[in-house]
């Protein structure tokens, strides 16, 4: 999670679309790892059940890295209000 | 053939469902130690909107007895209104807590959560290194492990969070709880075969 929040801080012009990208990417590449940890290859399951499990590890990415999102544009003004 | 098709099945059921375990387990985890980061932004948004709404007020009220509140009084009106959200931002979000601040039985879930995290990832590990190994038993010791830990979670004392993470955790521990009930569906059909 520490890369991802990383790679984030570093985006700082980026756009809100750019930042959900690089967070579904992430996502995404590390449930591929888990479920090659599990010994279950993606093909094998439903989309459906992939895509529960995706949107399952979407959202604790951006739990965390919602964080580090506020540095930047206007969020730097509430970032800097305290 | 459709016994070994059955087992197939449960033994791809049960890999896939130790990961939504691993999910559950870090969801409860991540509540209890109230890291969830995207409270910044809304304690932020929450702040300025106190603020704004004490403005506001404030003026209304001033301009009640015909007194003008410009410039200087509204800052202070903004200022004192930041400062109450403070208070109230800490009451609802709290702040992240370290592993070393929380209480023994906290640390006690904690632990036992991780504890039946590795103990199924073993098995799953086991499953999928040995050709010929014996599959889905010690039924009832897991069962109770597992049973064990909801009883921690329905009876865990949140007094020490967050509103927030209070609310959280009762949807936590349901997630939590829908995935031991899937367990028996896996880990028991093979067993009561």
């Amino acid at each position: 999670m520490d890369k991802l929040v990383k790679q984030l801080k570093n985006m700082r012009n980026a756009t809100q679309a750019q930042y959900k990208e690089a967070i579904d990417k992430y996502a995404y590449s590390e449930l591929i790892k888990d479920l090659k940890d599990a010994g279950i290859d993606k093909d094998d399951l439903l989309d459906d059940e992939f895509n529960e499990l995706l949107q399952e590890k979407i959202k604790q990415s951006s739990t965390f890295a919602k964080g580090a999102m506020v540095a930047t544009g206007a969020m730097l003004f509430l970032e800097l209000l305290g | 053939m459709s016994k070994i098709l059955l087992l197939d099945k449960l033994l791809s059921q049960y890999k896939l469902w130790t990961v939504k375990l691993k999910n559950a387990s870090l969801n409860i985890e991540n509540n209890i130690l109230q890291k969830d980061s995207s409270s910044k932004l809304e304690e932020k948004i929450i702040s300025l909107g106190i603020s704004s709404i004490l403005v506001y007020i404030g003026s209304s009220i001033v301009g009640l007895f015909g007194v003008a509140t410009g410039g200087f009084g509204a800052i202070v009106l903004f200022i004192i209104g930041w400062l109450l959200s403070k208070f109230i931002n800490k009451k609802i979000f709290g702040d992240e807590r370290s592993i070393e601040s929380i209480r023994d039985d906290e640390k006690l879930l904690l632990n036992t959560l991780v504890e039946i995290d590795n103990r199924h990832k073993g098995i799953r590990d086991t499953m999928n290194s040995a050709n010929n190994s014996i599959n889905f038993t010690n039924y009832p010791t897991l069962k109770r492990e597992l049973n064990t830990l909801v009883n921690l979670l329905t009876t865990y004392d949140s007094s020490s969070l967050a509103l927030k993470y209070k609310y959280k955790h009762l949807y936590v521990t349901n997630k939590y709880k829908a995935e031991v009930s899937r367990f028996d569906e896996i880990y028991a059909h093979k067993k009561g075969r």
